[in-house]
């Protein structure tokens, strides 16, 4: 009887271990559309729609993060009564992008989950990984000093719109499925997006998944863009022969228009003086005939 | 609607573009100045990076004095002999200003050069321009006036240059041409308010003259400096220069007929208090520390 008990309380350990493996690696079926996001001249935000699927009663994390991109800074000092540069230092390491949507602040999460997900309140561990480098002597900031540059540069990028942290209204449905559309800001440099959703209920990740989207920069602004930065003797001589032919089209429009005014005024003088000449003929006809 | 200038990396309101474009165009017809140092600190207070707004501000320059230069060329308003010499420095300048803005971005002190420039420039135009204004209004100018000194004449291994009918040593017009040249990588200037004043007063050309042989210089110089600033520092953006002309040409056309209705000393009071009210906001930024000591270094972009 005791080893029929040992039995049915084993089996139904398993099966709740079972139970919440299945829910912990359970896909929450991210999808993200459009995938390749087409950058162009007058391009302003994009509307990206985020889709997925977590158990009912979670709660919705996504982060939306690209590759890290190396910035050079310069540090200004007083000198005098002037603010010159100090020193200049690049950092490496911080994405150009990061945002995440929460429907919950991220003070909500226990900070073991927090680092498991790469979450942190205030940036703290991208501020982390970042590597400050003074860029005259190469040596590796560390401490106050580096913070006061990884600090400035996510500030500078929060003021662009580039580092989000907010709660957004995601609302999964009943059986747990959302859809939420972001806002992509458009000066985000082009490469791959790295997205990811995490569904958490009582403490726990319940859900997870990650996809991708590209951001390609097409058409005029691409090719001025990569032109400038590429080919600059030929890209000198299209500004030059843009600017020259700019000109003489303005000058020669101008002109037309001048002459347009021109035209129009003599042609109103001429008919303002057909009229007066026809009211004399009429006048002194009449004068005749009485 | 904002777009994304490519170049300069910013997003900026079209409109807001093109108005800035309409403003300096709108004062540069009603008080007959270029305008470009104007326009690159505007176009700094706008949010486009230093070095991007002065090289643009080049290449707009090239399109916005294509047309005069045309037109006084035509007119046989050009002394060729004296102007190729001032191309000549002016090309050696812009040259020689490419690589000096090209060095002070690597050292990260470009704006603060720019800006300390500007400042000591759009000093010297707006008190002389009010100076002078205030001079007329209470018609004391004519004797300061007519006394042209003819400097460049005083100075030693003059040449004679027929078409103007002066005499003046060929390296003063090659320092003038190479002073306008570096102001004009460094600043986005187009050199006319500073070649105007010595051709006519310290060389003694005629207006004229001094004028359609300004204007050579002008081009060839912008012409230089957009090729130069697009080979070494990658700052030229069309797009934004393209936008600038749309605006000051019509700026210019509307300024030209306003100006004719409204009486000019008046008009140069309220110019110069505005190039002075643009002198103090750069000074202020100088001295005073702004929002944040750590910034996107070489000017930006």
């Amino acid at each position: 009887m005791l080893k029929k008990i040992k039995v049915v309380i084993w089996s139904c350990v398993f099966c709740l271990v079972l139970q919440g493996a299945a829910l912990a690696g359970r896909q929450a079926d991210l999808q993200v559309t459009p995938d390749i996001i087409k950058s162009s001249f007058g391009s302003t935000q994009t509307d990206v729609k985020i889709t997925g699927y977590v158990p009912p009663g979670s709660q919705v994390f996504i982060k939306l993060v690209n590759a890290p991109k190396t910035v050079t800074l310069s540090e200004k000092g007083k000198q005098g009564i002037f603010w010159l540069n100090k020193e200049n230092v690049q950092i490496g390491g911080l994405p150009g992008f990061y945002t995440v949507l929460c429907t919950e602040p991220l003070g909500w999460l226990p900070d073991s989950l927090r680092a498991e997900m790469g979450l942190d309140k205030d940036y703290k561990s991208l501020m982390q990984t970042a590597v400050v480098t003074d860029a005259a002597s190469g040596k590796k900031l560390a401490g106050g000093e580096k913070m006061q540059f990884v600090q400035a540069l996510i500030s500078m990028y929060k003021q662009k719109g580039l580092y989000q942290e907010r709660i957004a209204y995601i609302n999964p449905e009943k059986d747990g499925s959302f859809s939420y559309h972001f806002l992509l800001p458009a000066n985000i440099s082009p490469g791959q997006v790295a997205v990811q959703v995490y569904g958490i209920k009582n403490g726990q990740i319940v859900a997870q998944d990650e996809n991708s989207m590209i951001i390609e920069k097409v058409g005029l602004a691409q090719w001025i863009g990569d032109m400038a930065n590429d080919q600059g003797f030929l890209y000198g001589i299209l500004a030059i022969l843009v600017a020259l032919a700019g000109g003489v089209s303005m000058d020669i429009l101008f002109g037309q228009i001048e002459a347009g005014i021109v035209n129009l005024r003599r042609k109103m003088e001429q008919e303002r003086e057909a009229a007066n000449n026809a009211d004399k003929k009429a006048k002194r006809e009449l004068t005749q005939h009485m | 609607m904002n777009i994304l200038f490519p170049v300069a990396g910013v997003n900026l309101n079209i409109m807001l573009v093109f108005g800035l474009g309409g403003i300096v165009g709108l004062l540069s017809g009603l008080f007959g100045v270029g305008g470009g140092f104007l326009l690159t600190p505007l176009l700094m207070m706008a949010g486009v990076p230093p070095a991007v707004a002065a090289a643009s501000d080049s290449n707009q320059i090239v399109a916005a004095s294509i047309s005069g230069t045309m037109a006084h060329g035509r007119v046989g308003n050009v002394d060729w002999k004296l102007g190729l010499i001032m191309v000549a420095g002016g090309l050696a300048g812009g040259t020689a200003g490419t690589q000096l803005v090209h060095f002070l971005r690597a050292q990260g002190n470009f704006e603060f050069v720019l800006k300390v420039t500007y400042v000591i420039m759009l000093l010297v135009i707006g008190s002389s321009m009010f100076l002078e204004s205030i001079r007329t209004i209470f018609k004391k100018q004519a004797a300061g006036r007519k006394q042209r000194v003819k400097l460049f004449a005083l100075l030693p291994g003059k040449k004679y240059f027929p078409v103007s009918g002066v005499e003046c040593p060929v390296y003063a017009l090659f320092g003038l041409g190479l002073l306008v040249g570096i102001l004009s990588a460094l600043m986005g200037v187009g050199g006319g308010f500073i070649m105007l004043p010595v051709l006519i007063y310290m060389v003694g050309m005629p207006t004229a003259v001094a004028v359609g042989t300004s204007l050579i210089t002008v081009l060839f110089t912008a012409v230089s400096v957009t090729f130069s600033q697009s080979l070494v520092n990658h700052t030229v953006d069309i797009m934004l220069a393209m936008i600038l002309l749309l605006g000051s040409s019509m700026g210019a056309q509307i300024g030209v007929r306003v100006g004719r209705l409204l009486k000019g000393e008046q008009l140069r009071v309220i110019f110069s208090l505005i190039v002075l009210a643009v002198m103090i906001k750069l000074m202020h930024d100088l001295v005073v520390p702004g929002g944040s000591m750590i910034t996107l270094a070489g000017g930006g972009n």
